[in-house]
């Protein structure tokens, strides 16, 4: 049934995107107006901080006296001093509090995690930035993802991330080459959602790829071919392709169809998804994501089970720089089967007050329908510090 | 006292007239999904235990509803409809059942403020009376999940899609579920 609503919702709402693809509500549609990657996430252009600190954070700390330009001038690295053009460095640090089952006496548990420790160097090789190469070095201090695929699960590490040559072959097509995110759906900067790390596009499955990709006001669309992440021994690695594309129907209100196909030497992974993004009041945005999935194994014969999942996120913008979030999760393991339906609802706050700067409050609610048994619902209460240096 | 009853009643009148001429008045039909959980009781002869039962389905929703610039108000009629899961945790009595249908009548009032032209945040207070049967199959045993009324608060938020369609979601607690989580989305169509 939720699927329904899910489906309806996106086709009244319908009458790639990215790392805070919420922003639609605010006009911006392409990720590339903020990010040096076309599909979003890592380090913020020039613009992109400008726009931050002007136009999404709060200006509370600023007196009535300092302009707009001022402030954009302090966003840069170096505050008010400019780099040299060939050279844009950055550094993302997220840090993570969650307490499970607060208030319990029994199940109670928090945790603080270093989430996101990146520092970006980009380089350029002229100006107008038609050759860039853009480098993300991180430091994980829980390295599960690569737990069996590398063997590098006993010690907190340093990797490179992401590092690409990235091409602006014309006015309209832009060419990457090297390790980065497969382009697929919309990229929440949650990666922890069913539409993210739910199918394989978690926070560190960044993949070596070439990726063209055209984009025209009112659509673009990405090829991607990829052959797997760098660290991972070779069997592991993940090897096809994905497309995804958007179209705006109407200003501030886009649809795109997503798919993917890869496998390694265990497992074959089939993904399908559709998704809108519609931008409302200033700063205000409704996006969904329905997808379907299948895990093929190699080993065996059978046909797998199709899987689906289905994401809505709502921002409401409150004021320059403070927001509500919440956020609607969905999945079944098998959609013909009575297999558990999961789901969560997260209710929280999206703040900016100065720039560079965001804050996170959220409480998530678990409710899981289950044929064979009830179960209780699950808390948890998240408090999330960022800085976007 | 009955002149001061008509007098009373006159002013209410005029009151309420104003007030309504004040708002404007619109009529939305709702459709939603609702999720939500209840303490269970299992009891075989004398003994009773407790275990967990879990409510999904869908709601149509009638709702008369008033508002100025900045405020508005509703009222609504519901009708609910799903299926229902519970038992298999008790220690010592063996009871569970899958696919259980319900049903509800429902009656609430919202009170909202306009956050901004195309966003709506406000509390809804239902009220509503649930129809359960779980099927057991010995007649020693009985079952019972919830409450038959219950009476609850909601957070509700609103996105204004379009002219003529809502996005509402909302979160609160109800008494019947004893503590847990009710959740609605839905999309509402203004008629």
């Amino acid at each position: 049934m939720i699927r329904i609503i899910f489906s309806i919702l996106f086709f009244i709402a319908g009458k790639s995107a990215r790392a805070y693809p919420d922003f639609i509500g605010y006009g911006y549609t392409s990720c590339l107006t903020c990010h040096y990657s076309g599909h979003g996430g890592g380090a913020l252009n020039d613009y992109g901080r400008a726009l931050f600190a002007t136009e999404i954070a709060s200006r509370s700390l600023y007196s009535a006296k300092t302009d707009e330009e001022e402030i954009a001038r302090q966003s840069q690295f170096l505050v008010q001093t400019e780099l040299p053009w060939w050279i844009r460095p950055g550094i993302k640090y997220r840090g993570l509090w969650f307490q499970n089952s607060p208030g319990s006496r029994t199940d109670s548990i928090q945790k603080f995690l270093n989430m996101q420790n990146d520092i970006n160097v980009n380089f350029f090789l002229d100006k107008e930035q038609k050759f860039s190469f853009i480098s993300t070095a991180t430091y994980t201090t829980y390295p599960i993802r690569f737990a069996t695929s590398t063997g590098k699960n006993s010690a907190p590490f340093w990797f490179a991330k992401e590092f690409y040559f990235r091409y602006q072959i014309s006015r309209n097509f832009w060419l990457y080459a090297g390790q980065l995110d497969k382009p697929f759906g919309i990229r929440h900067i949650d990666h922890t959602l069913v539409s993210r790390s739910g199918i394989g596009l978690g926070q560190f499955d960044q993949s070596q790829s070439l990726i063209l990709h055209a984009t025209y006001n009112e659509w673009d669309v990405a090829f991607s071919g990829f052959m797997g992440n760098s660290l991972e021994e070779n069997r592991f690695k993940q090897k096809g392709f994905s497309i995804t594309g958007e179209y705006e129907l109407r200003e501030k209100n886009r649809i795109g169809l997503s798919i993917l196909k890869s496998k390694n030497d265990i497992v074959g992974w089939t993904r399908l998804a559709t998704h809108s993004r519609v931008g409302l009041s200033k700063g205000s945005a409704i996006l969904t994501e329905l997808g379907f999935f299948e895990n093929q194994s190699l080993t065996a014969s059978s046909k797998p089970p199709t899987g689906v999942y289905a994401v809505v996120q709502t921002l409401a913008h409150i004021q320059r720089g403070y927001n509500l979030l919440t956020t609607l999760q969905y999945s079944k393991a098998d959609i013909d089967k009575p297999v558990t339906e999961k789901t969560s609802f997260t209710v929280g706050a999206l703040m900016f007050p100065m720039q560079r700067t965001e804050f996170r409050l959220s409480a998530i609610n678990g409710q899981n329908y289950d044929e064979s048994t009830g179960s209780k619902d699950s808390w948890q209460l998240q408090s999330q510090l960022h800085f976007s240096w | 006292m009955c002149s001061f009853i008509f007098l009373l009643s006159e002013f209410s009148y005029a009151q309420v007239s104003r007030i309504a001429a004040k708002f404007r008045e619109i009529d939305i039909l709702s459709f939603k999904q609702i999720s939500w959980t209840e303490k269970m009781l299992i009891q075989d002869n004398l003994t009773v235990e407790e275990d967990i039962a879990n409510f999904t389905g869908q709601q149509i929703e009638f709702e008369k509803s008033f508002s100025d610039q900045k405020w508005g108000w509703g009222l609504a009629a519901s009708l609910g409809f799903g299926k229902a899961s519970g038992g298999g945790n008790a220690a010592n009595i063996i009871f569970q059942k899958g696919n259980t249908r319900w049903s509800s009548l429902g009656l609430s009032a919202q009170i909202y403020s306009k956050i901004s032209p195309r966003f709506y945040v406000g509390l809804r207070m239902p009220v509503r009376y649930k129809n359960i049967g779980w099927p057991v199959s010995d007649s020693s045993l009985s079952v019972s999940s919830g409450k038959t009324i219950s009476a609850g608060v909601l957070f509700e938020s609103t996105f204004r899609l379009n002219a003529e369609f809502d996005f509402t979601q909302a979160i609160g607690f109800y008494s019947a579920s004893e503590g847990s989580t009710l959740w609605q989305i839905g999309l509402g169509y203004r008629l």
